[in-house]
């Protein structure tokens, strides 16, 4: 099917990718899976012509698609066999709707109006779509729209399908859906996924190939990657291969003293976007002690995101109250008090260096210089003080914001999905600052997180959201994640 | 209530008579295609896109009539920059009345107009612009909100810079990157 030899892409005058060689047989089943910036997102790239469309001249070495020199391959012809789903699936979508999008795909392939309804009809039933056809793809939680993305990549039956961390946004139950899904693909079609998340792809999986520094490592078949230790698998920015196997590591979380003084509450607060459909959240009540944390999970469009929005003084509530230190608190007040660091953190940045970046709307004093240079040291970004935040990779980005905000000293800090895209270095690092933040300066952490990982290691209690429920509290210790859904 | 669907052949050579009356229609003449668009929406039902539309052509137009009141250099600068944005406003308007049009219509009424593929694709990633922008301009305002940045801040009148940091940097980034995320994902699209 794919035949990459000695292959190098250089992008920037630097070799992102070097001697890759690589064969992958029709209706083989790969992952490329190694540490944040190992080059498998650009590997992705070369392979479904995206980089050699692009920037051609910049690749060498032979990448031959069916017996063909990829560069031959006309773009049209390509998405007949290949199919795709980004890691940020946003802007892979057209249209106005989610049945207009899975059209418009089927549309490039089927001449017959009834084969086109048929066969939307079936994705639809497949991937359980029938309640977000009429949505806007982009009025979609994050989720959903990984999961339309999949859809329609796979509606026209590709020989190959190449997907960028899939699971990055999704809900655990979503993941394993995913996995039922990739399980069912035919026989025929091959599969080439990078991904942090390793626990679904196991039974999927015929070849594991592990990246660092743009080359290719070693290569694992599941068996081969289940006998790794932990202690291994940490050591090269692997994630863990089990859902529930993070009991034992909460096990020392702080457990907050039970406070009478309230430092945020919210009061049957109910919010809706649209006046004409039902409410996303209906009379939602929440109370936070001072330096508690504490996790927001849920299936994906929920409104997780919303409530935290809500409390970060965002939005406006329809209904209800929001206090914080037993007052009243204006959305202005909730903007200065609490800080929300949101999922798709480029928003975030606004300086042209990250040192600037995290002094942009704060005075410069020596004790704040001080505490900066421990924060980027912490986060292992202290080397990038002078490079344009743009130019960092996403997990760098997320430590950024993440910095900036500690930085501020909020009463309140949201993470909205802060692990997603994270290895396993990245991951440990954000979770250390959050624990020492915690315990130096009593800062309040709410996190949105669909990561069993993550969440068992920061937080003493979680937050179910249901759908026009009230959530549920469940103290993490002694549960197994997978008992929350 | 049902909404008028006007179609999506006509709705195209509209636009395109529309584009190729911006540069020479006078300024009460570009007014009232602006209106005509404006009743285009609502005839959709399009009416919280219709509603600003018809503000955006008040305001610019009543700017205007003082403008062209005034002698001042300045204003007369400014004036000329509301010239251009009210001459292309009826563009604008009919560009979003084609994007309620779904995606599958429109793309058979260009095959039935022979428009290649490519140009087709090519277009069809144009509107997709244009929405998507909206969003990201929101999302950019969320952002400098997490920042505590809101005009009440008075920090804004201590230090105006910070207004570009905080509005054009993220802009110009962001619309960059999308224009890149939107060509591979045509690129995908074939």
């Amino acid at each position: 099917m794919l035949k990459l030899e000695h292959v190098e892409y250089l992008v920037n005058k630097k070799n992102i990718l070097s001697d890759i060689n690589l064969e992958i047989k029709d209706g083989e089943k790969v992952a490329f899976i190694g540490p944040s910036g190992s080059g498998k997102s650009s590997l992705l790239q070369l392979i479904n012509g995206v980089a050699t469309f692009f920037n051609e001249d910049r690749i060498n070495g032979t990448l031959s698609l069916k017996n063909k020199r990829l560069s031959e391959w006309s773009a049209n012809e390509l998405t007949k066999i290949i199919g795709n789903v980004f890691q940020d699936p946003r802007n892979q979508f057209f249209a106005k709707n989610v049945a207009d999008e899975l059209t418009l795909r089927l549309g490039n392939f089927l001449n017959d109006t009834k084969e086109i309804q048929r066969q939307s009809e079936k994705i639809t039933a497949d991937f359980k779509l029938e309640g977000l056809l009429k949505q806007s793809p982009a009025k979609l939680s994050s989720g959903q729209k990984q999961s339309v993305a999949f859809a329609v990549a796979t509606s026209t039956n590709p020989e190959l399908l190449v997907m960028d961390e899939p699971s990055a946004n999704l809900d655990l139950p979503e993941i394993l859906h995913i996995r039922d899904l990739l399980l069912n693909l035919p026989r025929k079609t091959s599969l080439i996924i990078a991904e942090h998340r390793l626990f679904y792809l196991l039974p999927v999986i015929d070849r594991f190939i592990y990246l660092k520094d743009g080359q290719i490592k070693a290569e694992f078949t599941p068996h081969q990657l289940k006998s790794l230790t932990a202690e291994q698998r940490s050591k090269m920015g692997l994630r863990s291969l089990e859902i529930d196997s993070f009991s034992e590591i909460a096990a020392h979380i702080r457990q907050t003293e039970q406070k009478d003084n309230k430092l945020l509450t919210a009061m049957n607060v109910s919010f809706g976007y649209n006046r004409r459909q039902n409410k996303l959240l209906r009379e939602i009540g929440l109370a936070v002690t001072p330096g508690e944390s504490i996790g927001l999970i849920g299936k994906n469009g929920v409104g997780k995101s919303t409530f935290a929005k809500l409390l970060a003084g965002l939005i406006t509530p329809t209904h209800g109250k929001i206090f914080l230190e037993n007052k009243r608190a204006s959305r202005w007040r909730l903007q200065k008090e609490v800080w929300y660091v949101m999922q798709e953190t480029t928003y975030q940045l606004f300086a042209d260096s990250v040192w600037r970046e995290l002094f942009l709307n704060l005075e410069q004093t020596p004790v704040l210089t001080a505490e900066a240079e421990q924060l980027l040291r912490d986060l292992k970004i202290g080397h990038l003080k002078e490079r344009h935040p743009a130019t960092l990779s996403g997990g760098e980005k997320q430590r950024l914001v993440l910095a900036t905000a500690l930085l501020h000293h909020p009463k309140i800090l949201i993470l909205d999905e802060p692990s997603s895209g994270l290895d396993q270095e990245s991951l440990q690092c954000i979770i250390r600052v959050i624990r020492k933040h915690r315990e130096q300066f009593s800062t309040t952490f709410l996190t949105i997180s669909h990561d069993p990982q993550f969440l068992y290691q920061v937080c003493e209690r979680v937050l179910v959201f249901k759908k026009n429920a009230q959530p549920l509290t469940y103290n993490v210790q002694g549960e197994r994640y997978s008992a929350f859904f | 209530m049902t909404f008028k669907k006007i179609d999506p052949f006509f709705q195209i050579l509209t636009f395109v008579l529309i584009i190729s009356l911006t540069f020479f229609v006078s300024l009460t003449e570009s007014f009232v295609l602006a209106l005509f668009g404006v009743a285009y929406l609502f005839i959709q039902g399009a009416f919280k896109p219709g509603l600003k539309y018809l503000c955006v052509t008040l305001l610019t137009s009543l700017l205007l009539i003082l403008i062209l009141r005034t002698t001042n250099t300045y204003i007369g600068l400014l004036g000329w920059l509301i010239t251009i944005l009210f001459k292309l406003l009826p563009t604008m308007i009919f560009g979003v009345s084609l994007g309620l049009i779904p995606i599958n219509e429109l793309r058979s009424v260009m095959a039935s107009f022979k428009i290649p593929n490519q140009l087709q694709m090519a277009l069809i990633v144009g509107l997709r612009y244009f929405a998507i922008l909206s969003d990201e301009l929101h999302e950019i305002r969320q952002a400098r909100l997490t920042h505590g940045l809101s005009f009440r801040n008075p920090i804004y009148f201590r230090r105006p810079l910070l207004i570009m940091d905080y509005y054009l940097v993220p802009t110009l980034m962001r619309t960059t990157k999308l224009i890149d995320d939107l060509s591979v994902a045509a690129y995908t699209e074939g």
